[in-house]
């Protein structure tokens, strides 16, 4: 079984985790047009690469980021979503799931 | 070998058919040009020359004829969807799978076995009724059934009540079959070949060259080709591929992987899933059982088996089928599933003008082939989109118009 | 005359199980629970239903605080757990959660102060109680971590799992949470799992205890214990 490293967790079978998608920027719901609210909601850029995605260990709710490469599979790091979006954190850091 | 067979092999009288394009370079310019030589493409070519009189045409693809997930899918056809605008694309594409040999002179082995699904849930059941009426309201054959008839149908299905999932009732759909799905591709290809259409093999499309918002030429490790117009139909590639013409699609890719055991004699004739415990089965024409489920968890370009999907499925399958206990398992592979957010295709236009998609062919794509086509044909010959395929365009995300086919696709294919 | 839990407010969801399985039931603090079965193994690891056994949680940036200011002691880490001098089991599941488990002797007072402090704290701190929500058995027995390979991919022999420690984690499939507890001097561990799935493990559990001649055991088990010490 494929293993990934979960921040709170240590090491877990990757059965343990849910995947929650791309890391997308969300854009102001105010002033954002429709157009621009569906390209959020719906639509993906859906590389072959290294991308940094929404994780979540089931057992413990608990939700991180991890960059992984969508071609060779492979997890090159997971960290917590401060490391990320420690920048914004006056404002929620972009509407996703965040614990 | 026998010499007479020697002799006729050799005799002029009885050359050696060509099915396909012989290796020939690229012209500089095509009328049309269709990426990817799966089923799709190759069936949009075939009616683009017999029905429209568009002949030249190249049919591109990185490898060869019907190698990618025309080769990896599991043949389920069938057309027991939940939408209107679902139930009437697919039935119309079952209808033509039931007079495809004919149309092509190419046996495509197509066989109405009836495909069954299973309730293991008082919501499924509800669902399945939800589904059997809209079904029938489009005329096509979709019933409810008790545990009595479903045991009339397979009869080695376990209806224990003391089973993890206990089955509670069935959607029949009488019209469900499969049919050869290489079988499908060659026979579109050599037709559209035979026509005049051009099959460039281990040609594989590196750019895509817009002028003012309009297609203008593709780059391939071949050369470049002017074209008036594209369209891709590259299943398991298609936001790559669009990403070169520069299009975001609404699509996220997964591998599905199947398995299939070593063959037995006739033992299943309908093709039976339970989106439930996550699997599907049919028996093909060889004897082998080919088994199935949903898409893996995570999305991933990669068709790599896992030996946790292997296990999920024998230990769904087993719920079943016990006897299948003492199966082997002789292969296992997946195939890239470019899913969309409500499990519907995405076809038609798209913000590239004279550049067509036909993508977004989840798990569904198969089933779809000859009706997609026949449709995307239409769309590119008259430059309008076809009335069956209108909702499926890409324009409706922007309309928040989904058509939500979730219920009716998960893992039953 | 022998108590049943067809006739207390609160019963275990395995109560009908223990009762076609020759259990005897005994009343304490007002809660019926399986003192032993008529055909209890002796030797074996036992797997025992703590269903009933009080138990609180509470989560929030003010849960550590809360608690620090009710017991005598908290666990530092994430996935760590101590015993307090009242012998309640404390697991912090994250920086900002925990849950506390009842001594099996029924007897702790911790859980009823923390609750109390729960109720009047105007605190950013919330009640997580498990109670209804999770089943709880107890899994004691030298071969207790190899019952558990079958069943869960995390290692959890004492060399690699300490004394207290926790590991939230799939267990048979489900969700669960598996705390390391010596009942007594018998290592073992706190299961918790989602009260819908209770019937589900509790098979899956019996069915890994037969390679190791363990089986079901009541609450007398770890009173016997004691006194062998």
């Amino acid at each position: 079984m494929k293993l990934l490293h979960c921040p709170l967790n240590g090491p877990r079978n990757i059965s343990e985790f849910t995947y929650g998608g791309e890391v997308h920027a969300m854009p102001d719901p105010d002033a954002c047009d429709s157009s621009e609210w569906a390209e959020y909601v719906f639509f993906d850029d859906n590389r072959a690469g290294v991308v940094t995605e929404w994780w979540c260990h089931t057992a413990t709710s608990f939700w991180f980021l991890a960059d992984r490469n969508t071609v060779s599979d492979e997890i090159m790091r997971t960290y917590l979503p401060a490391e990320r979006f420690s920048g914004l954190a006056a404002a929620p850091p972009d509407g996703e799931p965040s614990s | 070998m026998p010499a007479a067979l020697l002799k006729y092999a050799l005799s002029r009288k009885y050359p050696a058919r060509h099915a396909f394009t012989r290796r020939r370079d690229l012209k500089k310019r095509y009328d049309v040009v269709i990426i990817g030589a799966g089923g799709h493409g190759v069936a949009i070519a075939y009616y683009l020359s017999k029905y429209h009189g568009i002949k030249d045409i190249a049919i591109l693809d990185k490898g060869y004829v019907g190698g990618g997930n025309t080769a990896r899918n599991t043949a389920v056809i069938r057309s027991n969807y939940l939408t209107e605008e679902g139930v009437r694309f697919y039935r119309e594409s079952v209808e033509m799978f039931q007079g495809l040999s004919n149309e092509l002179g190419f046996n495509i082995m197509f066989e109405n076995r009836g495909q069954l699904t299973l309730a293991h849930s008082d919501a499924a059941i509800r669902s399945f009724r939800w589904r059997a009426e809209v079904n029938q309201h489009m005329g096509v054959r979709s019933e409810l059934v008790d545990r009595k008839t479903i045991a009339e149908l397979v009869p080695n299905l376990n209806l224990s009540e003391d089973s993890r999932f206990p089955i509670l009732a069935g959607l029949w759909h009488a019209d469900g079959g499969t049919a050869r799905h290489d079988a499908v591709a060659w026979g579109y290809a050599s037709g559209a070949c035979e026509r005049g259409a051009e099959l460039h093999q281990c040609t594989e499309v590196t750019g895509i060259e817009t002028k003012c918002g309009r297609i203008a030429a593709v780059n391939t490790n071949r050369g470049r080709i002017e074209c008036g117009i594209a369209v891709q139909a590259v299943a398991g590639m298609s936001s790559i591929v669009a990403d070169m013409a520069g299009i975001r699609l609404p699509i996220h890719s997964f591998p599905l992987q199947a398995m299939v055991t070593q063959p037995y004699k006739p033992l299943l004739g309908p093709l039976v899933s339970s989106p439930h415990v996550h699997v599907y089965i049919q028996q093909t024409s060889r004897g082998e059982f080919v088994i199935g489920g949903g898409s893996d968890p995570y999305a991933l370009y990669n068709t790599r088996s896992t030996l946790e999907m292997k296990e999920t499925l024998s230990a769904a399958i087993l719920e079943l089928f016990p006897f299948l206990g003492q199966a082997r398992v002789l292969r296992q592979w997946a195939g890239i599933t470019d899913m969309t957010p409500d499990y519907s295709p995405i076809m038609g236009e798209s913000p590239v003008e004279h550049y067509y998609l036909d993508a977004g062919w989840g798990t569904w794509g198969f089933k779809a082939t000859p009706i997609s086509g026949k449709t995307m044909a239409e769309l590119i010959a008259t430059g309008r989109t076809p009335d069956i395929i209108k909702p499926f365009e890409l324009e409706r995300f922007y309309r928040f118009q989904q058509i939500n086919e979730a219920g009716a696709t998960a893992a039953s294919h | 005359m022998s108590a049943y839990p067809q006739n207390s407010l609160r019963r275990s969801q395995l109560y009908r199980w223990h009762h076609e399985h020759g259990a005897h039931f005994a009343n304490i603090a007002n809660l019926v629970v399986v003192n032993n079965y008529d055909s209890e193994r002796g030797d074996g690891p036992g797997l025992c239903d703590l269903s009933l056994l009080p138990r609180t949680g509470l989560k929030g940036p003010d849960a550590i605080r809360l608690l620090q200011s009710t017991v005598d002691d908290t666990p530092m880490e994430p996935n760590q757990s101590i015993l307090t001098s009242d012998d309640t089991r404390i697991a912090r599941l994250s920086l900002e959660e925990f849950l506390l488990l009842g001594s099996v002797d029924f007897e702790t007072s911790e859980i009823a102060m923390v609750d109390q402090a729960l109720a009047a704290t105007s605190g950013m701190t919330y009640s997580l109680p498990r109670a209804d929500s999770h089943c709880l058995f107890a899994l004691k027995g030298r071969d207790s971590p190899e019952v558990l390979a079958k069943l869960c991919a995390i290692d959890l022999r004492p060399g690699w799992f300490a004394t207290g420690a926790v590991a939230q984690t799939s267990m048979a499939r489900v969700n669960a949470i598996i705390i390391q507890h010596h009942f007594a001097a018998e290592p073992g561990f706190f299961l918790l799992a989602d009260s819908a799935s209770t019937e589900y493990l509790w098979t899956c559990l019996l069915d890994a205890l037969q390679e190791f001649d363990g089986g079901a055991v009541g609450l007398d088990s770890f009173r016997t214990m004691q006194h062998k010490e």
